[in-house]
């Protein structure tokens, strides 16, 4: 939209507040998918590896 | 560390691959995967884990070898993938709900992987410079260098960098406002 205004300019404090958002949206992403469920078949390997002992094999 | 405990421990760092995994590969279905492989090989090598250092760091150093060894195998169909999230970007998310990926996925799926680790590593996953670089493999100097780069892209993909002369727009505002209301 702003060919010249939209270049990386470096090291100003709109840079920071971009930096930011940045941040900011990529752990409200991130944290969207940790806060899930941890899904069953994870629980379900751990706890047959746990009654094994390790010697699943 | 005994075994119920340490199985404990693991199913608490699930969470954490998990999103770590799927914003790598940008799959769920090989997400978990991943996440799998790291549990059994964490679970197999549990003798040779040293208590006090620190586990979530040892579980994503595992899932990104397993990523990587993944990867390199299936690097054309990696490249491949990377080409149909490219070609759409731009389209609205309800006009691509088979493909189920968020504008941010969508981004992140751009970045060059080792940008891509560095930043969900340090911007993410609350890991220090310090662990990224002993995850990674490489010098803190060269995380940073990732991490920066993969910032002012991700801002260039998700149209944030525009910001900068006509003051920020809605989704900048959004983001900060949220960031210093809490």
């Amino acid at each position: 939209m702003n060919d010249k205004t939209g270049r990386k300019t470096r090291s100003t404090g709109n840079n920071q507040v971009v930096r930011e958002a940045v941040s900011s949206k990529l752990k409200a992403y991130y944290d969207d998918i940790a806060r899930q469920d941890v899904p069953q078949r994870f629980l379900d390997l751990l706890q047959d590896l746990d009654k094994a002992g390790g010697k699943s094999e | 560390m005994n075994d119920r405990e340490f199985r404990n421990d693991l199913i608490g760092f699930i969470p954490p691959l998990r999103a770590f995994a799927i914003s790598l590969t940008g799959k769920v279905d090989r997400a978990d995967d991943l996440v799998q492989e790291t549990l059994l090989k964490a679970w197999a090598n549990r003798e040779s884990f040293e208590p006090g250092t620190k586990l979530k760091a040892w579980l994503f150093t595992i899932l990104r070898n397993e990523f990587y060894t993944v990867f390199r195998k299936r690097k054309r169909e990696v490249e491949d993938a990377d080409g149909i999230i490219a070609a759409n970007v731009g389209v609205h998310p309800e006009q691509d709900s088979h493909m189920d990926l968020t504008d941010m996925q969508m981004a992140l799926g751009r970045l060059p992987v080792d940008q891509r680790e560095a930043l969900l590593l340090v911007s993410a996953s609350d890991m220090s410079y310090e662990e990224a670089a002993v995850i990674c493999g490489v010098a803190v100097g060269t995380i940073k260098s990732r991490v920066n780069r993969a910032r002012a892209r991700l801002a260039e993909l998700l149209h944030l960098s525009a910001a900068s002369e006509f003051g920020p727009e809605p989704e900048v505002k959004a983001a900060l406002m949220s960031k210093t209301g809490t």
